[in-house]
């Protein structure tokens, strides 16, 4: 046997597809591991990063506490909040249980409808993406699917409120929340409830 | 993967995903989780040990890609990983089994289903020391040049050269052993 007969014995040997349960476990848990130890593996790596973060943490926790000692939400915001929510809810009114989301970008407003009606709207949540001076928000309710094209990619997820009013963004690749915000390719997000009591 | 995704370059995706970004992570993974399963599976010869060596090298990749610096390309960079993967594998393996059922891969329940010349060949891959398989995996397979190889293997040159040559040298032998004459030449 030559080393051509031996490479076409050896073509024999078909590979599997990997089953889609593995695959779709493996992702779940590389993506787990990349949520929770990519991040801290990072500043761990260079002290110099860490000592950075450090005072970095601190000096935004000072400006912070600054900020709202000086003064509490602004009463700017606190209309822009209310209009939001009053604008969602007059869009809600035209489309009954079929408002996904309202994408405000570049002025111009998009309606996102699901195919269907679907069960009583839950708590409206704005969700905003900004980078380097660009922006653009959605507004939605919690438990709907909003896809939103990011750098040409659309990045699908569900936005969720949790008791204690912390806005979860649940994508197919990635799991976001307020309280341990990641960026999203590379737009910084935020996200709160459009609470009734503002 | 969706159509555009072809078009964003690589290179884009792995600096998202070293800035934490879980999306573009997600793309990489698509990108390169059925051609690790498979350098997997040509090396512990099971499916269900592929799985899970598979899975273990994304897991260290997400946790060290901010240590990836580009000087290997990315997926050679995996292959590593996988490597070391099917290294831990091979110890935890000989810990739990003894003498020649150390490196056996077992034939699970879907290769049994397979046509007889498949499991010619999968006997007698099982037959190889698993730093052979490995090296078999990378050259044969992968189609990698023996330097390309011994980068991913942490090796020098020589060795997966040597390696390959003790391979094919062992191969022949068993091939010809499980198969008749006829059946190797005579089509």
């Amino acid at each position: 046997m030559d080393d051509k007969e031996l490479r076409d014995q050896l073509r024999k040997l078909s590979i599997p597809e990997p089953s889609d349960t593995a695959r779709e476990r493996a992702r779940h848990r590389a993506l787990l591991a990349f949520q929770n130890g990519g991040a801290e593996n990072k500043a761990s790596d260079r002290p110099w990063i860490r000592t950075l973060a450090w005072c970095s943490g601190t000096t935004a926790v000072t400006l912070l506490a600054a900020i709202l000692f000086l003064r509490s939400t602004p009463k700017v915001e606190i209309d822009s909040l209310a209009k939001d929510r009053e604008t969602l809810k007059q869009t809600e009114v035209l489309f009954p249980g079929q408002l996904n989301a309202l994408i405000e970008r570049d002025g111009k407003i998009r309606i996102e409808l699901a195919d269907r009606p679907s069960s009583p709207n839950d708590q409206p949540i704005l969700i905003q993406f900004k980078q380097n001076g660009r922006s653009f928000r959605v507004l939605s309710y919690s438990g709907r699917r909003v896809c939103v094209e990011v750098n040409g990619k659309s990045v699908c997820f569900e936005a969720l409120v949790t008791g204690d009013s912390t806005v979860i963004l649940s994508g197919d690749n990635f799991v976001w929340n307020s309280q341990n915000p990641t960026a999203l390719s590379g737009y910084r997000v935020e996200a709160r409830v459009l609470a009734s009591t503002l | 993967m969706r159509a555009n995704d072809a078009d964003v370059p690589e290179a884009q995706w792995i600096r998202e995903a070293q800035q934490g970004d879980p999306v573009s992570f997600g793309h990489l993974f698509d990108r390169y989780y059925t051609m690790i399963h498979s350098f997997a599976y040509r090396v512990c010869l099971s499916e269900s040990d592929a799985d899970d060596l598979a899975q273990e090298a994304f897991i260290r990749a997400a946790r060290g890609l901010s240590g990836y610096q580009g000087s290997a390309s990315f997926k050679n960079w995996l292959y590593r990983i996988a490597h070391n993967v099917i290294v831990d594998w091979q110890r935890r393996t000989l810990r739990q089994r003894t003498g020649n059922e150390a490196f056996t891969g077992e034939l699970d329940r879907r290769s049994q289903e397979r046509p007889a010349d498949y499991h010619d060949v999968h006997t007698a891959l099982q037959q190889l020391p698993a730093d052979l398989r490995e090296a078999v995996a990378l050259v044969f397979f992968e189609e990698m040049n023996h330097r390309q190889a011994a980068d991913i293997l942490a090796c020098a040159e020589p060795t997966i050269s040597w390696r390959i040559f003790r391979a094919k040298r062992l191969l022949k032998k068993q091939l010809q052993k499980t198969q008749p004459e006829a059946k190797v030449y005579g089509r």
